[in-house]
């Protein structure tokens, strides 16, 4: 049995009457500390997957999400809410895209993780002890003094790095990353993967990794899928895609990225109506 | 024969104190700007590099006047623009023209692409009815974007067709100069492609300066002629992008060039 395990996910949302298909028909496992990561464009329904895994898509009628996601064996989307919440968070984490927007300005941010240590370890008497490790443990320095800071006191790496304490606080076996080091600095980019690395290997977590940016899979995925217009058009061992590209989309996406020692040539864009 | 550069930033400063107290005194002095100074030739690119919070988009800003300064000098050809009144200043605004970072924000939501393209020629220009909407099209014409767009409103378009829209903003004016603050980082990379193909065609087609501002090496490398590094409001390196790729001096341009993915 796999840790995660999505058949025939599908999920539409209704606008006004007319319905939109956002993913249509996708499956995909996830293995115990393996990563996943989906690549594809803004729009290719990408984050919304994300979403649907733990059900944080907004309820019918607006949307409608068929098909399974199985977390050790049980259906998330059928799941009752109270055995939901024991997964949210708890089994699957999510680190999002912007830290500034995703914390609430009005909490100190040790507050913020606090919340989630209590919420799921009620009998943990330490709390704050807790908050303080996962703070040190995502590379914040003086921890026991930043856990009364408020997030517009800290810079964007330092407040990703808190999201992803705040994540990794409750040892989930997946972490879901949705474009997190996307509204980062190239420097600062580059310390966050390093920090989800070395984590990924001291816990043994899985990560879904999901983003637009292919030079960000290279060194970092076991395995990629890449989502086209809400399905997965090719999937493989992240090496065996970027070597062996197969579909046309995948060698577009990898055209275009602008690289190092390769002024002279206009970059290449992608054709939509080919494909 | 040496030419004669189109925008010149000599020694220029932008400091911000640091104000505490119910008193507000003053307890230092934030240097967001520090003593930077380059030059940028007609027709060719400058390349801004550098983090978060190195300054660069406060030097862009200084320029047309949404940052002010606190010491140094900005010459367009040779008019010495810091010390020009408001009035004397207005010709260069139509020079000089900024694309915004953020596609999303840069666009008012209440106007209609008529609206946003338009109000510069409105201010700037007097011209006819017919003669507005013909540059108007002619404009969506240059950065592709259909026809029909005119009557609707930003939230109609994606990130892509909106950064054209601000695009076309920038370019209504027939400006020389066109301060680009990282034009494609909010885009995905097949768009961010497209954009910069079309920002170096328009460069082609009308003789466009650029100062482009970008935290994106590759990016930076495929658009700039000459490339300058700021660190903490400092210029730690400047060189023609061909050396500075093929042997940076500092350090700090060397840990920029390790980040890479």
């Amino acid at each position: 049995m796999q840790l995660l395990e999505v058949m025939d996910l599908c999920v539409r949302f209704s606008m006004r009457g007319e319905v939109v298909s956002a993913v249509s028909g996708i499956s995909f496992e996830v293995a115990a500390g393996e990563t996943v990561a989906i690549v594809g464009e803004s729009g290719s329904g990408k984050s919304v997957t994300a979403l649907s895994l733990t059900r944080l898509l907004p309820e019918r009628p607006a949307c409608e999400v068929d098909g399974h996601v199985y977390y050790r064996g049980k259906d998330v989307l059928t799941l009752p809410q109270k055995s939901l919440q024991a997964i949210r968070g708890k089994e699957i984490a999510y680190v999002f895209q912007e830290p500034s927007t995703s914390l609430n300005p009005v909490f100190t941010v040790g507050y913020q993780i606090a919340e989630a240590v209590k919420l799921h370890f009620p009998e943990e008497r330490e709390v704050r002890q807790c908050v303080v490790k996962a703070l040190k443990e995502v590379g914040i320095h003086e921890a026991e003094k930043r856990y009364d800071a408020y997030p517009h006191e800290l810079s964007g790496g330092m407040l990703q790095r808190v999201m992803i304490a705040m994540a990794l606080a409750c040892r989930p076996k997946i972490l879901i990353a949705d474009e997190p080091t996307t509204a980062l600095d190239v420097t600062i980019q580059k310390q966050i993967l390093d920090l989800l690395r070395r984590l990924r290997e001291r816990h043994n977590m899985a990560i879904v990794l999901i983003t637009h940016n292919f030079s960000l899979v290279q060194n970092f995925a076991d395995r990629v899928l890449v989502m086209f217009r809400g399905k997965i058009v090719e999937e493989g061992s992240t090496q065996a895609v970027m070597e062996h590209t197969k579909h046309p989309y995948t060698k577009a996406l990898l055209a275009c990225i602008p690289r190092l020692g390769q002024k002279k040539h206009r970059l290449k864009t992608i054709d939509y109506e080919s494909l | 024969m040496k030419t004669h550069p189109l925008l010149k930033i000599q020694n220029l400063s932008i400091h911000y104190p640091i104000l505490s107290g119910i008193l507000r005194r003053q307890i230092g002095v934030i240097k967001a700007v520090d003593d930077v100074s380059f030059e940028v030739a007609k027709g060719k690119t400058v390349g801004l590099v550098g983090e978060s919070g190195s300054g660069k988009t406060t030097l862009a800003r200084s320029i047309i006047r949404l940052a002010p300064l606190t010491a140094g000098r900005i010459f367009y050809e040779n008019i010495e623009l810091n010390t020009l009144s408001k009035k004397n200043f207005f010709p260069f605004r139509k020079k000089i023209q900024m694309v915004f970072q953020d596609p999303f924000n840069s666009l008012n939501p209440r106007m209609t692409i008529d609206g946003i393209i338009g109000e510069p020629l409105d201010i700037h220009f007097s011209l006819s009815r017919t003669g507005r909407a013909k540059r108007i099209a002619g404009l969506l014409d240059l950065v592709q974007l259909p026809k029909n767009s005119i009557h609707r409103y930003p939230h109609e378009f994606s990130g892509g067709q909106r950064q054209r829209i601000g695009i076309a903003r920038a370019l209504a004016v027939e400006p020389e100069i066109l301060l680009c603050d990282e034009p494609v980082s909010a885009l995905d990379v097949s768009i961010q492609a497209q954009i910069i193909n079309l920002l170096k065609d328009l460069q082609a087609e009308l003789n466009l300066t650029y100062l482009f501002i970008a935290h994106d090496m590759a990016v930076i490398e495929h658009v700039s002629d000459t490339v300058v590094v700021l660190n903490r409001g400092k210029v730690v390196e400047q060189a023609p992008a061909d050396v500075l790729y093929k042997d940076p001096q500092h350090e700090y341009t060397k840990m920029l060039f390790a980040s890479i993915l």
